[in-house]
């Protein structure tokens, strides 16, 4: 399966990465190979199959509304890049 | 013309359920506090964190379901809607997909003294 | 006989007798990671002053019960109040968490000592520790070969008696395929046996916390601590945790062994499949009963693998995104550049690959024919090994298709490495316990044996590794790294 440098550039925003050119081409072409090694599952008939998605047979974990203590706020914002009046800072959005 | 056509407005509607803590961790919903004092690193998305269920949220949820006469199935499930914004502090928000905790409900509401629905 | 080449069992014994104090264990640690670690390089971070200061609390007390003043190393992606926590990452290259992870928790509050964060692939996805962001860990058996990956650093510590023993995760083989090159135990045990609070996700329907050790008994004692519900993690199994020391008798008369016939086909070097065919005969000599197995979907694990862990990874490295914590490229102008500046500069290219092919995997129109049809071929490969156990209680096969190859050699081609774990990947792919033992060498390079068990079933694992371990001493072989 062979994946267009165009394709590599909609998932590289899917995925918020900046790619350079040579970057685009190199992914497109590793990409390519893995997805091409992954096509062999399509030779396995799986119509009738349940997928796997958990792999223990627990159901409704819970948890009971009770309050407990959360974190400090000047641990909360220790790693922050950037904080100011007790909030996280970022750039603007547009 | 304007006979043939109809109508149809979707409202998505949002509502604050009304539980002491938050839904995936046990930080207190009280209003009024100030900014980032009722967090924890599971609502502030910090790496290795693991969300817990609120079962009072699962039971306020069927609750409302079944006032708006929705059909409550018996499995439902969690899934992640994945986008990226400075306040999804996941960058993924724990939602539901194919299987929600209820569904085709409707809501009948009255104007001017005729019943329309609400589907 | 030096402090640092003990075991757990043994140190344990010296400071129960009064013989020694932990003190004098962790001074002896430090020298011995002193000496070598500039050529090993297991460690990212060091927490030198901590961990005399907790031996000295411990001497004070004087109770040596448990691990109680006994040193340890955890893999740098558990977090740990106060401690750097990197995962191997530039992303995360100064991140301190306020919190612990459950299993390190567990571990402290045993009163064993952290000596270090060791190195890994970063964010656990890699076979050879080569895509750390900072170094390549050594082989202690030979220093110009990988340690082998994620967790590089977890099993060439241990191997190089830095710590005695370790923790580390492993989601595709990344316990057991390090502990195979690095000729020492390593463990991950049934998913859901061990918390992950607290550890970062990769992939988390595939990762599970476990231990790496010098011998079965050490590595039974740790797994005893750590194991056990937990109700930060909704996924923690609330299965009773048996005391798996009590399992170590050495007898595996009539237990039913099978080796699947897919696990011994070419790829695997002919010298690995002879080690292990020899291991099989000790174990029939010992009184197992020993059969040929077939698990017929076990080709299709690792395509599937790749597919389901680079989807789950995707979600779970999209909060890395430069506003909480972990890097920022503060040039940026406006929030979208922010997170693709932020998150180009601070992945390396292995996690850059893996993200993108499992949001190409999820994406709209992509998802039924990948990660769904991925999630069905799984159940398969879980079917498989549940048809083998209702006729047998472990399977046995090697754990890696070659021993541990030179820094460098396969770095290049990203498919290469991912088939390094192609023996240890179906075993994630069904949640099952799998164990890697030392069971001989290539040319001075260790090999390793798989275990695997059923669910839950480690005490069956450690029954049969520890009959195999004593009665052949693989185990006692040390590196020597030129030292001594």
């Amino acid at each position: 399966m062979a994946l267009t440098e165009k394709e590599v550039e909609h998932v590289a925003l899917l995925a918020r990465f900046n790619l350079s050119a040579d970057e685009k081409r190199i992914f497109a072409e590793q990409l390519s190979s893995i997805l091409t090694y992954v096509d062999t599952l399509n030779i396995i008939p799986t119509d009738d199959v349940e997928p796997l998605t958990y792999i223990l047979p627990v159901h409704n974990v819970f948890r009971a509304d009770e309050v407990k203590p959360g974190m400090p706020r000047e641990e909360i914002l220790a790693n922050a890049p950037l904080a100011e009046e007790g909030q996280y800072k970022v750039p603007k959005i547009m | 013309m304007s006979k043939d056509y109809q109508i149809v407005i979707g409202l998505e509607v949002h509502t604050e359920l009304k539980t002491q803590t938050k839904i995936f961790c046990s930080c207190s919903t009280a209003f009024g506090a100030e900014p980032n004092t009722q967090t924890c690193p599971v609502c502030a998305g910090f790496p290795g964190v693991l969300p817990v269920l609120n079962e009072k949220v699962v039971e306020l949820a069927i609750k409302t379901g079944l006032a708006l006469h929705c059909e409550i199935p018996e499995t439902c499930r969690f899934d992640r809607k994945n986008y990226f914004y400075p306040d999804s502090p996941k960058a993924y928000q724990i939602s539901q997909f194919d299987l929600p905790v209820c569904s085709k409900g409707y809501l009948d509401i009255d104007v001017n003294g005729q019943k329309n629905g609400l589907a | 006989m030096e402090l640092y080449e003990l075991t757990v069992h043994e140190l344990q014994k010296w400071l129960a007798g009064r013989e020694i104090s932990s003190e004098e264990i962790v001074k002896s640690i430090f020298t011995r990671i002193n000496a070598v670690d500039d050529r090993v390089k297991s460690f990212i971070t060091l927490t030198e002053e901590l961990a005399l200061q907790k031996a000295k609390k411990v001497d004070d007390i004087g109770k040596y019960e448990g691990i109680a003043g006994i040193p340890l190393g955890l893999k740098d992606i558990f977090c740990t109040r106060g401690v750097k926590t990197t995962c191997g990452s530039k992303i995360l290259a100064d991140f301190v968490p306020a919190y612990e992870s459950t299993a390190s928790r567990r571990l402290d509050e045993a009163q064993g000592i952290l000596v270090g964060k060791l190195n890994m692939d970063e964010f656990a996805m890699g076979s050879s520790t080569e895509n750390s962001a900072f170094f390549a860990t050594h082989n202690p058996w030979d220093l110009a070969r990988v340690a082998g990956g994620s967790s590089g650093g977890s099993a060439a510590a241990v191997a190089a008696d830095e710590v005695p023993f370790s923790l580390g995760t492993d989601s595709g083989g990344s316990i057991r395929q390090p502990a195979s090159f690095c000729g020492v135990v390593g463990m991950k045990p049934t998913y859901g046996r061990v918390s992950r609070w607290g550890v970062v996700a990769y992939a988390s329907s595939l990762d599970q916390v476990g231990v790496v050790s010098k011998d079965v008994r050490d590595n039974a004692l740790i797994m005893n601590i750590i194991a056990g519900h937990d109700p930060l993690d909704s996924t923690s199994a609330v299965e009773e945790v048996p005391d798996f020391t009590t399992v170590l008798d050495g007898n595996v008369k009539g237990l039913r062994i099978g080796y699947p016939k897919e696990y011994f086909r070419q790829g695997v070097d002919a010298a690995i499949i002879d080690a292990i065919k020899a291991a099989l005969l000790k174990y029939e000599e010992m009184g197992a009963i020993v059969e040929e197995v077939s698990l017929p979907h076990s080709e299709y694990a690792l395509p599937a693998y790749y597919l389901i862990a680079p989807a789950e990874a995707s979600a779970n490295m999209a909060r890395f995104d430069g506003v909480r914590y972990g890097y920022r490229d503060f040039s940026a102008e406006n929030v979208a550049d922010m997170f693709c500046q932020s998150r180009d500069k601070g992945f390396g290219d292995e996690v850059k690959r893996r993200i993108m092919l499992g949001t190409y995997a999820l994406s709209s129109g992509y998802y039924d024919a990948y990660y769904l049809k991925a999630l069905k071929v799984r159940r398969l490969i879980a079917d498989d090994f549940t048809r083998v156990f209702q006729d047998y209680d472990i399977i046995v096969a090697p754990t890696t298709p070659t021993t541990a190859f030179k820094i460098g050699e396969q770095f290049d081609d990203p498919l290469t490495l991912y088939m390094n774990d192609i023996l240890t990947v179906p075993v994630n792919m069904a949640g099952l316990p799998g164990m890697s033992i030392p069971c001989g060498f290539d040319q001075g390079m260790p090999i390793g044996m798989q275990l695997i068990g059923k669910a839950f079933d480690e005490a069956t694992l450690y029954k049969a590794a520890y009959a195999f371990e004593q009665n052949t001493g693989f185990h006692t072989v040390k590196p020597t790294l030129g030292v001594k």
